[in-house]
């Protein structure tokens, strides 16, 4: 059991699962306008063109602008809300599980048209920056939460028991013991809460506003009138970003705890 | 010649042969060669890493030797993957399957072996019934303390009736009390159906309750081999000595040596010692039971400063430091109500010499040892 | 683990008796506290858009109360084909994850080799969008079936995209990594003396298997299961760009009401009959998920 063998079935099931990006990758290395795999040539022709395409790159830059409010935002409600979840007893357990839960059990299309609705008809803001930030916020921040809970309850709380003993008040204890010791739990769930925004697609969909749209969505419609490699090259630029992102992550240590995640 | 009053007198139902099984980051077992016979119990006592559990596990099949034998009953199962060998294991955390009941989990070897339903069951209700625990068949584990798990665990290595039954510090993971009681059981059942077993454990007082002939071990090889008294009462090795805290050791210098009679030189005073059969080279060390060290007491005295004082029920175990030796001697002391020991006081310690005898380091317990095997073989 | 915290307040109040009740009741506000704003943003952006939904799919055309938008789903087999459609891609899908996953996940825990691969391979896909995921099949899947024509293996292109297998295949994509690291979690708790333990009693790798791993995988599978129906069903995306004009699921029903139609009560109805009939999941995945808390810490 201990034996560092690989299983064969386990070897072809990775290489198609990464199959699909690397296909998307190399497709956009072609020269000509069509998406030949194996690609007939060599260019970096489409990359220029993503980063010269005006659509593109403003949808980028709001996907990016949405991505961090939403992080910042994340951490600011899922961190109490961590708290209050590994500390609290009770009814104000209760509601925290219901608040932080029910938006995950509940499938996206129903949220997104429901904050359609709340934003168009219920407030007239329509689309656009606020909606899109609220929306991907509620979206991200189950898993979130559960992930800096399940950092947070490994906290021995012996010490800060034992910091209180010494002197010091709750909140110093917290901020001080605690905190630094959730920090590993708190960067992953920022980056988690990061990609989840910037990944979404289902409320971006529908609370997108012409001309404040996230690349997603940008890429979706994109695809949905032209076939040409520029979804490609931009495809490629993304899982250039994802791998590092992934090197990183692991480095940190962050890839092992991924049972505890999956257990829910 | 047999040591352990075994019927056929020879300790090979269980054979193992030249065993090496190392790993990459330390521990194994390095040319190991020990037989147990039918009906026995074997133990393999010493601390953790010296191999114990490793010898175990390659008996089981759950660990695959580099080299050397593995034979049950004359079969030589060393290649035989675990679930073909009909070996019994109970383990440390004894391993019960949460999701099966008490009697499933005892069936399930029964199953595996193509049993019919109703002899399962039969099977099943008897060996819980040897261990106590029919009143529990349709529990889950979960629902058991410690001490019912591990009855259960061995009900269910037991009822398939193996070869060998091997355990890996069954009870380590107990209560004091719980396990003194489980330990007398265990050896009660394990002769009541005469099956020959292998018993892992860092403890020696289990190994001297549970076991017909004991292997001390260290770094991978075993020191000494030999039953409870022998290992308790006269050790040959000191290393064994040490690890059942028989006795103080104490550095001595041969002067002599004749063939029945060795003089030695020990703290100051000169004492002849019968000379053991089977002992070559020079005598360097001694033990002296803790017995025959006593503060105050007939005979010749030592001074000495008392260091440390531990009590313990009726008694003391008293630290003491030899002015003139340098040495400190253990005495386990027995006290009455006017007895007063001051710690950084100044004692007197009389030693009853006459209860030492020789224990041997390393290189030469190694050759005594396979000198001691030789010997048997060709008596068996 | 509350349990720890609490410990120490009442000892402390205990030495100071006139504090008692001010001490107890600052923790519990402090706990409201901290939960306030997860639960106001929740009340907000979940419990309220709930609302408006269901809401919108009773809105009759002249305003009012009205049972005409779901009369128009039901009434028509259209509509009920798409249903079925969903429901039945869902259930295919879940199925296939699980087959694939479980032998990867257990492999995953049972021989660790390349083990940053393999995760890798896993949880990668997941830091890129769906679109660009989907978009990769595409062409993947056309480059397939050019090789397969250009060798002569098949006579015309198999119906891999722009089909219900396409869409099969897109989801079973997506799913994966979910199903597989909901299995991983369950089977990587397994204690490697319980299939030790097996083995001495006679169980061979398929006994061991079939006897120990699969019962103790049970959990994971359930938790990935619904994890990948729900997901399944609720997908967007995956039918929009794998399922051409020919097949539709119920979201991409919800969307195209709303955005194309401008039928935004109607798209509402088909929301909630969605959710309606896979509630009975929701409610037995919510209530695993509420009683897994309880098992975290």
């Amino acid at each position: 059991m201990r034996a560092k063998r690989i299983s064969i079935y386990n070897m072809v099931v990775s290489v198609v699962l990464i199959a699909p990006l690397i296909v998307a990758v190399v497709v956009a290395f072609n020269p000509g306008e069509y998406m030949l795999f194996p690609p007939d040539g060599f260019s970096f022709v489409w990359f220029a063109a993503v980063l010269g395409n005006e659509a593109f790159m403003s949808s980028l830059l709001f996907s990016v602008q949405v991505a961090l409010i939403v992080m910042v935002l994340g951490l600011a409600i899922g961190v109490p809300a961590a708290v209050a979840l590994v500390r609290n007893r009770g009814t104000a357990l209760t509601m925290t599980r219901f608040a932080v839960l029910g938006p995950l059990v509940v499938p996206e299309i129903l949220l997104a048209l429901g904050m359609l609705i709340l934003f168009t008809s219920g407030l007239g803001i329509g689309g656009g920056l606020l909606p899109m930030v609220l929306g991907h916020t509620i979206i991200a921040l189950p898993l979130s939460v559960q992930v800096l809970a399940a950092g947070l309850a490994q906290i021995d709380a012996a010490l800060e028991s034992a910091a209180w003993t010494l002197g010091a008040s709750r909140t110093r204890a917290f901020l001080t013991v605690t905190l630094p010791q959730a920090l590993p739990a708190i960067l992953g769930s920022a980056v988690f809460t990061f990609i989840v925004s910037f990944d979404n697609i289902n409320i971006s969909l529908f609370l997108a506003k012409p001309g404040e749209v996230t690349l997603p969505i940008q890429m979706y419609e994109y695809l949905g009138f032209r076939a040409d490699p520029t979804v490609a090259a931009m495809s490629a630029m993304l899982v250039g970003l994802g791998l590092i992102a992934f090197i990183i992550a692991s480095r940190l240590g962050a890839v092992k705890h991924i049972d505890r995640v999956g257990g829910m | 010649m047999d040591t352990n009053g075994n019927a056929d007198g020879k300790n090979d139902y269980l054979q193992i042969r030249e065993v090496f099984k190392v790993y990459g980051g330390g521990g194994g077992v390095r040319s190991v060669s020990v037989g147990v016979g039918r009906g026995d119990m074997l133990v393999l006592l010493g601390p953790s890493g010296c191999g114990k559990t490793t010898l175990l596990r390659a008996i089981a099949g759950l660990a695959e030797v580099d080299s050397g034998t593995v034979s049950v009953g004359g079969d030589d199962i060393t290649r035989a993957p675990t679930h073909r060998r009909n070996v019994g294991m109970v383990f440390q955390t004894w391993a019960l399957f949460p999701h099966m009941t008490v009697a499933k989990n005892v069936g399930y070897g029964l199953r595996m072996q193509g049993v019919d339903r109703a002899e399962i069951d039969e099977r099943v209700a008897t060996a819980l019934a040897m261990v106590r625990m029919d009143q529990f068949a349709d529990r889950k584990p979960k629902q058991l303390s410690g001490g019912q798990q591990q009855r259960v665990a061995l009900a269910r290595a037991i009822v398939t009736q193996p070869r060998v039954l091997l355990l890996d510090e069954p009870l380590s993971s107990l209560d004091y009390r719980i396990r003194v009681s489980l330990r007398s059981e265990l050896r009660r059942l394990q002769k009541s159906l005469g099956v020959t077993g292998v018993y892992v454990t860092h403890d020696y007082s289990e190994a001297l309750a549970l076991g017909d002939r004991i292997a001390v071990m260290r770094d991978g090889v075993i020191v000494e081999l030999g039953t409870p008294r022998e290992i308790f009462v006269r050790p040959r090795h000191r290393y064994t000595a040490e690890f059942l805290n028989v006795g103080n050791l104490l550095q001595c210098r041969q002067v002599d040596a004749s063939d029945d009679v060795v003089r030695v030189e020990v703290l100051g005073q000169t004492i002849s010692l019968e000379r053991d059969g089977a002992t070559t080279g020079p005598v360097e060390w001694l033990c002296l039971p803790h017995r025959a060290a006593r503060i105050g007491g007939p005979g010749q005295r030592l001074t000495g400063r008392l260091s440390e004082v531990e009590y313990e029920a009726g008694g003391a175990v008293c630290t003491v430091m030899l002015d003139d030796a340098g040495v400190e001697i253990v005495c386990h002391q027995e006290l009455d109500a006017d007895t007063t020991l001051e710690v950084g006081g100044s004692v007197q310690v009389s030693l009853d010499l006459s209860e030492a005898f020789p224990v041997l380091d390393e290189p030469t317990a190694g050759a005594m040892l396979r000198e001691q095997m030789t010997v048997e073989e060709i008596g068996s | 683990m509350a349990e720890d915290i609490h410990l120490v307040t009442p000892v402390i109040d205990e030495m100071r008796p006139g504090r008692q009740r001010r001490s107890r009741n600052r923790s519990a506000v402090r706990g409201w506290a901290l939960a306030a704003p997860v639960l106001i943003i929740s009340l907000a952006l979940f419990v309220v858009p709930t609302f408006e939904v269901l809401r919108y799919s009773f809105l009759g055309e002249n305003g009012g109360v009205s049972l005409e938008r779901f009369g128009k789903f039901f009434g028509d087999a259209f509509y009920l084909k798409i249903l079925a459609n969903t429901l039945g891609l869902a259930l295919v899908t879940t199925v296939i994850t699980a087959v694939l996953a479980l032998p990867f996940a257990y492999a995953l825990a049972t021989k660790p080799g390349l083990q940053k691969f393999q995760l890798f391979a896993l949880l990668s896909p997941l830091l890129i969008n769906g679109v660009v995921r989907i978009f990769g099949l595409q062409v993947l899947l056309a480059a397939i079936n050019k090789g397969l024509l250009a060798l002569g293996v098949i006579q015309s292109p198999l119906p891999l995209l722009y089909s219900v297998y396409g869409i099969v295949i897109g989801l079973v994509l997506v799913m994966f990594p979910f199903m597989a690291i909901a299995i991983f979690a369950s089977v990587s708790k397994i204690d490697d003396s319980l299939l030790e333990a097996a083995r001495t009693l006679g169980a061979n790798k398929f006994r061991v298997f079939i006897d120990i791993v699969l019962p103790l995988a049970r959990p994971g599978l359930m938790v990935g299961s619904i994890l990948t129906f729900t997901g399944a069903s609720g997908s967007y995306f995956v039918p929009a760009m794998m399922g051409g004009n020919t097949t539709i699921t119920m979201p991409v029903l919800v969307f195209n009401s709303v955005s194309q139609m401008g039928q935004w009560p109607f798209g509402a109805a088909v929301a909630i009959v969605l959710v309606t009939v896979i509630m009975p999941l929701l409610v037995y995945s919510s209530r695993k998920a509420f009683s897994g808390q309880d098992a975290e810490s």
